[in-house]
This record gives C-alpha cells, sequence and structure tokens, in this order.
C-alpha cells in the first residue's frame, strides 16, 4: 500500500496512513465538495496538491492567484449553496482577511470551511502568528485538531456546523498536525445533489447600510454561540479528585498524554478542541476543583487569558502556570520535554529531567556543518543576482550603495551568500511598494526591487502600477522561471502546465507590464550572462521606471520534463586551484554541482550539472 | 509490539523521507501502530531533514530527547543534528560519505573529522555501524540509493520488520525504481551482515 495514494482510494472501515493535511484533504472529499482552491503556503500546501494528484475527484481543485481570490471563489460556491474547503498558511489568511471578515458577517449557505496553517518554530518561513486571534476579530467559530483522526473529523463535521449556524468555519492546524501521519479511519464519501441558486438579499449580502451590517455582526455573535453549543462534545472534561488540572490544546495535548502516561500522572484535563467560542462553562468547572492549573498551547496565551480572567471571577484561588508569568514560552514550537518540564513545576518529584542528553547535545553543536540555503544547480535566479551583482559593480557603485528589496519565493535566496543582493522581505508583492517608498524617502542611490513571477500575480501588479502611475525612477526585475517553485512548483496563471485537462488562459508577464504604461521593458533570458548584465547597467542608469523580465525556466521543472541534455567539465590544467583563485567559481556562483576535487581543483558533478553556463562566464582562467 | 522509536537524517534529497514512508508501510503491512514526523523545512535548498518514525502505538508524533531507540543517518555530518534524542546505548546506522556545501567547499577543514564524529556517537552508544553507503550505492549501481543501502544495514541489524516487509514496501513505494532499489537494500544488508561478525 502506497502511503502517497490516499484520499479517494479507500473506503471507510479500511484504516490509511495520512497525515494531518492528507485527512483534511480527504474530509473535503467525504463532505461532497464542490471546490476546493488556495494559493501554496507551506504548511497547508499539501492538502491541494494531494488532492491534484487524486484521479477522478469529481469536483474542482485549483490553485487561485492568491488567498483572497481563492477564498471569494469558496464564497461564489458557498452562497450558491454547495460546499468549499479554502486553504492556506497562516500569511495568506492576511491576505484574506479583508473578505474573509466581511463574509463572516454575511454568513455561508453551503459549507464554507477555511484551513489555515500556523507555524510554530517557524520551519517554513515568516510571521510566527497565532491566527486564532483571527477567530476573535472575525467573530468566526474554530475547531483545533490535535491529531490528523481528528483533522478529518473535525474538518468532516465543520461543513455540517457551517450549514447549521449559517457561517464560514475556521480549522487551525500548525506545521506539525500538518506533517505528521497516523492510522486514520476514514467515512464514509457523501454525494450532494444541489441546484446552485443565489436569493438577492441585501441586508444579508451587502455593506453599504450602517444598520444592516450592525445586525450583520449581531446575528454573527448569535451564530457563534449556537456553534458552542453544538460543539461542547469537543471539549472533553476529566475531572477527578486531583488538585492539579491541566488544560490543553492542539497537539500539546499528544504530547501531554506521552508525559502523564510515563510518568502515571492523573490530573484532571480539559481538551480543547474548539478554540472559539472557547468552552468558558468547562474552563470554570475545572477551576473550581483544583488548586493549580497548567495551560498547554502553542504560540499565544489565548486560552491562558481567558482562564486568568475566569480565575479573577473565582478571587484568583487558583495557580496558573502558562506563558504568563512563565515559564512556558510563546514562542517555537513544542514537544515532550516541553510539557513534561512545565508539569514538573507542579509534580516536583514525579518528573526527573533528562541530564546526559544535553551533554551530547553541547559536543554536537560544536560538530554541525554549516549549510547554505541557496538556488538549486541551474536556478535562472543564480544567473540573475549574479548580473545583478555584477552591473552594479560596473556602474561603479559599492555594494551597499544600492538598495536591492527581496520578495517571497526561491527569489528571496538572492539574500543569502554568495550574493547577499535582497535587503530586505515583507509579504507578497511589497518588494516594488517598498523601493517606491524608499525613493518617496529621498534615496539618491538606484533603488531595484526584485520579485517572482508568481508572487507578482498574486500582489505585485497594483505595487507596479502604482509606481509607474507616478513615474517613480525605479528598476523592477521579475524573475520569470513561469512556477511557483519554492512552494513545490505549483502553476499559477502564468505558467503554461501541459498536464492542463482544459483549455487555459496563460497570462504573460510582460503584457501586464507593457499595459501599466511603462516603456523602459526588456525581456532577457538570464543566462545569457553579458547580454543580462548590460540590460541591468540600462535600466539602472535610466532615469525613468524600468522592469526587466528575467525569462527562463525552473531549472527542476525543465529537468523533469526534458531528461539529458549536457554538463560543463573543468579543465584541471587550466584551473589554478580554489586557493590561488582569486574569485573562484565555487565561491562566486555556490553552485551546489561545483566541487573541489582532491588536488585543491574545481569540479563540476556531471550527474546534476545542467549546463547553464554560468561557471564558464565566471571562470577568468578559461578553465570550464 | 512494544514501542520502538527511530530518528531518521540526512540532507534534503537524499530520501530521507522515502525511506521514512517505506518503515511505515512495512510496519502497517505487520498491522504494527506507527506514527511518522516529518520534520522539513526549506530542505531542498540545501538543509538537512529528519524524520520521527514511532511504531508500537506513541502519543506524541515527535521522540522525546534522549528517547530514541535508533538512528539512521545519510550524511555523516547530519548525526549531529539529531544525536541528542538517541538514548544511551541506542544504536546507529551512519553514512561514512560527505555531502560538501558551499562553507565546507571552501575550507574543507571546516568539515568536522570522522573521528570526531564517532567520538561523540561513541560518548552515547557502543552500538554503531559505519557504511560506506556512497561506495556501495555506486557498486549496486544506484549512486542515489544511499538511503536503500542504509535501510538494508538497519534491516539485517534489527527484528523489529521481517526484511519481506520492507522489500515489499519498496517495491511498493516506487515501481519504476524496484530493482536498483532493491538491489542498494540488499548490498547494505550484506555489508552489514558480515560486519557483525568482524
Amino acid at each position: 500500500m502506497s502511503v502517497q495514494r490516499s484520499t479517494r482510494e479507500h473506503g471507510p472501515k479500511e484504516q490509511i496512513l495520512l497525515s494531518g493535511n492528507q485527512a483534511i484533504a480527504r474530509a473535503a472529499v467525504e463532505a461532497g465538495v464542490s471546490l476546493v482552491t488556495g494559493y501554496p503556503g507551506t504548511p497547508s500546501t499539501y492538502v491541494i496538491e494531494d488532492l491534484l494528484r487524486t484521479p477522478d475527484l469529481g469536483f474542482r481543485v485549483e490553485w487561485s492567484i492568491n488567498e483572497k481570490v481563492a477564498f471569494e471563489l469558496a464564497t461564489g460556491v458557498s452562497w450558491a449553496g454547495l460546499r468549499s474547503l479554502v486553504t492556506m498558511k497562516m500569511s495568506g489568511l492576511n491576505v484574506a482577511a479583508d473578505s474573509f471578515l466581511s463574509v463572516q458577517y454575511s454568513g455561508a449557505t453551503g459549507g464554507l470551511v477555511l484551513y489555515v496553517a500556523d507555524d510554530p518554530n517557524v520551519y517554513y518561513g515568516m510571521v510566527e502568528q497565532d491566527s486564532r486571534h483571527y477567530a476573535r476579530l472575525a467573530v468566526a467559530p474554530m475547531l483545533m485538531p490535535a491529531t490528523p483522526q481528528e483533522a478529518l473529523d473535525f474538518t468532516r463535521f465543520a461543513f455540517t456546523l457551517s450549514e447549521q449556524i449559517g457561517r464560514p468555519v475556521m480549522i487551525q492546524g500548525t506545521t506539525t498536525l500538518a506533517n505528521t501521519y497516523e492510522l486514520v479511519n476514514p467515512g464514509q464519501i457523501e454525494s450532494i445533489q444541489r441546484e446552485p441558486s443565489f436569493e438577492f438579499n441585501i441586508a444579508k449580502y451587502a455593506k453599504a447600510g450602517a444598520a444592516a451590517c450592525v445586525i450583520q455582526h449581531q446575528d454573527t455573535l448569535k451564530a457563534l454561540e449556537r456553534f458552542g453549543i453544538l460543539t461542547e462534545d469537543l471539549n472533553p472534561l476529566s475531572v477527578n479528585g486531583s488538585k492539579i488540572g491541566v488544560i490543553a490544546t492542539g497537539v500539546t495535548w499528544n504530547y501531554l498524554q506521552e508525559v502523564l502516561h510515563r510518568y502515571r500522572l492523573k490530573p484532571s484535563t480539559l481538551k480543547v478542541g474548539v478554540a472559539h467560542p472557547l468552552p468558558t462553562k468547562k474552563i470554570e468547572a475545572l477551576l473550581s476543583k483544583v488548586d493549580t492549573v497548567v495551560v498547554l498551547e502553542e504560540l499565544e496565551p489565548f486560552i491562558e487569558e481567558t482562564v486568568m480572567a475566569l480565575n479573577g471571577k473565582m478571587d484568583h484561588r487558583v495557580e496558573v502556570i502558562g506563558k504568563i508569568h512563565g515559564p512556558l514560552s510563546r514562542t517555537g514550537d513544542y514537544d515532550v520535554d516541553v510539557v513534561a518540564s512545565a508539569l514538573g513545576e507542579v509534580y516536583r518529584e514525579g518528573i526527573p529531567q533528562s541530564q546526559t542528553a544535553r551533554g551530547v547535545s553541547e559536543q554536537a553543536q560544536d560538530l554541525k556543518v554549516k549549510r547554505l540555503n541557496t538556488f538549486c544547480v541551474g536556478c535562472p535566479h543564480r544567473a540573475t543576482y549574479y548580473a545583478l551583482n555584477q552591473a552594479i559593480e560596473k556602474l561603479g557603485y559599492k555594494k551597499h550603495e544600492v538598495i536591492i528589496t527581496g520578495d517571497i519565493g526561491c527569489t528571496i535566496l538572492g539574500m543569502n551568500e554568495p550574493f547577499q543582493s535582497c535587503w530586505t522581505e515583507i509579504s507578497m508583492g511589497s518588494s516594488i511598494s517598498l523601493a517606491q517608498g524608499f525613493k518617496y524617502a529621498g534615496i539618491k542611490t538606484p533603488v531595484v526591487a526584485t520579485i517572482g513571477d508568481g508572487t507578482f500575480f498574486h500582489a505585485g501588479i497594483p505595487a507596479l502600477l502604482n509606481a509607474s502611475h507616478n513615474k517613480t525612477n525605479l528598476t523592477v526585475i521579475i524573475l520569470d522561471n513561469h512556477w511557483a517553485s519554492m512552494t513545490g512548483m505549483q502553476p499559477h496563471v502564468g505558467s503554461g502546465d501541459p498536464s492542463y485537462a482544459e483549455e487555459k488562459q496563460v497570462i504573460m508577464v510582460e503584457g501586464i507590464v507593457r499595459a501599466s504604461g511603462i516603456e523602459n521593458v526588456w525581456r532577457v533570458n538570464p543566462y545569457q550572462t553579458k547580454r543580462m548584465i548590460e540590460t541591468v547597467m540600462d535600466a539602472v542608469s535610466s532615469p525613468e521606471i524600468s522592469v526587466i523580465i528575467s525569462d527562463a525556466e525552473c531549472a527542476i521543472q525543465k529537468r523533469r520534463r526534458k531528461k539529458g541534455g549536457g554538463f560543463l567539465k573543468v579543465k584541471p590544467e587550466k584551473c589554478v586551484g580554489l586557493e590561488a583563485c582569486e574569485h573562484s567559481c565555487i565561491e562566486v556562483l555556490g553552485c551546489p554541482a561545483l566541487g573541489r576535487s582532491e588536488d585543491g581543483k574545481a569540479f563540476i558533478d556531471p550527474s546534476i550539472c545542467t549546463a547553464c553556463g554560468l561557471c564558464h562566464h565566471v571562470c577568468s582562467y578559461g578553465a570550464i | 509490539m512494544k514501542q520502538y522509536d527511530l530518528v531518521l537524517s540526512g540532507l534534503g534529497g537524499q530520501g530521507v523521507m522515502t525511506i521514512s514512508q517505506v518503515l511505515a508501510a512495512a510496519a502497517l503491512r505487520e498491522n504494527v501502530d506507527v506514527k511518522l514526523f516529518e520534520g522539513t523545512g526549506i530542505t531542498q535548498r540545501g538543509g538537512g531533514v529528519f524524520s520521527f518514525v514511532r511504531f508500537g502505538g506513541a502519543y506524541s508524533p515527535k521522540i522525546p530527547v534522549g528517547e530514541a531507540d535508533a538512528i539512521i543517518c545519510l550524511e555523516i555530518s547530519e548525526i549531529a543534528s539529531v544525536i541528542s534524542y538517541l538514548k544511551q546505548q541506542g544504536r546507529v546506522w551512519t553514512n561514512t560519505g560527505k555531502i560538501h556545501g558551499y562553507y565546507t567547499k571552501l575550507r574543507p577543514e571546516s568539515y568536522p573529522a570522522r573521528e570526531e564524529i564517532e567520538a561523540m556517537i561513541r560518548s552515547r552508544t557502543s552500538h554503531l555501524h559505519m557504511l560506506p553507503a556512497d561506495k556501495l550505492a555506486r557498486e549496486a549501481g544506484s549512486p542515489q540509493a544511499v538511503n536503500m543501502v542504509l535501510l538494508g544495514a538497519f534491516s539485517s541489524g534489527n527484528s523489529l520488520l521481517k526484511r519481506e516487509s520492507i522489500t515489499w514496501a519498496i517495491e511498493e513505494t516506487n515501481k519504476r525504481f524496484a530493482q536498483a532499489n532493491l538491489e542498494a537494500f540488499r548490498k547494505g544488508y550484506e555489508f552489514a551482515k558480515n560486519e557483525e561478525g568482524v
């Protein structure tokens, strides 16, 4: 049984190994959705990837241009009476928030479930935000599964709940949940046969009247309350005679179970499966029976603050152990040791600390090899950032005289050695507007914005139009490798993906750029190094806004479609050796295919070299 | 079955996840409960990757520090990232092969010596198996199948799962490269088995 195949192929009563993300994908299948959409954002990416690899789903699954649009598509499906699932990472929720908050007030007809994946300990980059706060902000119900089985069951239930209360429902996941595989019991696959239709009701679906908006708000609060009643069982409370209580939510529940079983501890426990509205009655019931309560949750003291407030109503009779007064942290993720340590504060004799492992980890730290996150072999971005740095040098600027803003995706690897080109990274599309802002501040030296193609479509277009309209003197380099690569080479509106079954309109970056009125537009193959350097020099020297589209396909995608092709070789008789060379190919380019042979000369790994030619250009000894 | 916790580590692209999935599939074939946690990050672009495979009914997907029964490591320096998970006298199977990165290509002396790494492991356990897996994979005809070589070595020294379950899972996971992977697996199995007698 391959664990890569999942979702539709297995029926109920047959346990299958699923990850948290796969379980959510399965839930959408079981719920009979009509649409699953989102934007690539790890750790949520694999929900849609899994569905895209599953044949004969019978419903539409596709990536949207950004999370806001994805959410609006799902809203259309929901308001027409059918079910939909939207997936995104936490940064994506920030993008979709405007529509999400508005739709939460208007409501859902067909079940609308929003899966957002947070990333405690930031395995994948961006803000370590606690998206449970969105549930408060949006007056939105939110479920927090602890295991892949719960991810399946809660998400499945969420579609029903969404229809029962007439509101979108959030599912909160984390990296740990998404990347944990366990044996799961799938359920029956439901078939939804509904005629789509939409009613005219501006009091519900529009926001231009103040009174209507306030009424929508009131109705949403009532819907939230109903949700709390319908989901009481998702917060199991277990009170015994113990004076110690533990409240845990999400994956921390698993760590707690491990600690309790290992050390044979028996506190009273409350598992919080509903992040919003919190089960305040059950929290109060627990507090009334214990002297000490430990609150286990990753990131913010979201539950702990409510526990403190309820404790306040009881004259602070309970000692609360959590993050507000320590010892637990608001940053990073938890594991068994973190939970054991927290419980150790209460069960002082019950939990020994592991000392010997610490000694080894110190020794191990010294032996760790520092690794560089850089572009893949043959990546066109390597060629672009190399040319950019060269152009700046040839124009007579020192490295830190020219500000280069960076953006999300593979392009941001330009911030690392050996290029150290990108100075900033804020959010999707912000490279261009930040650059414009630097110019507005009066920075006299050139400012260059670098951005990928997927990112440009996602959010860069308004920023570019804004810069063009204001005739700001900027250089914008759009690194167009045709795919959303960092998240796993997903297609976007500019990708010509041959696997598309239907006709898709491929949208050209150059067309959009020219339509914005910018005249200095060049589309260059970055592997043509000399021409690329000259073009960047022209663009940077120009007193007008200039756009370079650095156009070459992602090397990994190219290789997948077309195996073979040549590789370059080092002529050892011409190579002066890596120590003697002033600007060695390895140092200047950092290409993983470049290595060091026994005699200290450069060496090219023929099994991975893609013959992009960059090292040939860089070598001043003609050795490649 | 009693609980058995296994940590796998290596660099992105070496196939740590593939053999983790193979082990999980093999466990399921024998009706052994299994939990798997994939510790990925920005690994495809040159970083380290690890996974936890927990057999026999664990609650947490993550293995506590100092509790793992064994470590399988595909690139020798990466053992440093996960050694603290190993229990005292736990077992280690590691490739002796190195993959150089940007910094160690420029300054090879900054790559830790094999002796240092070995000493660090031996301060925790005497059950250390070191394999020239790169060479064995090449001899098997698949230089990329270092992961399968290590899996073979693990299988020979471990009665956790039947060899047939693992070889079945290898075939199931990738039919196209099944023969190549099985050959690499066999090479690792034989090497480790012969080493036992030494």
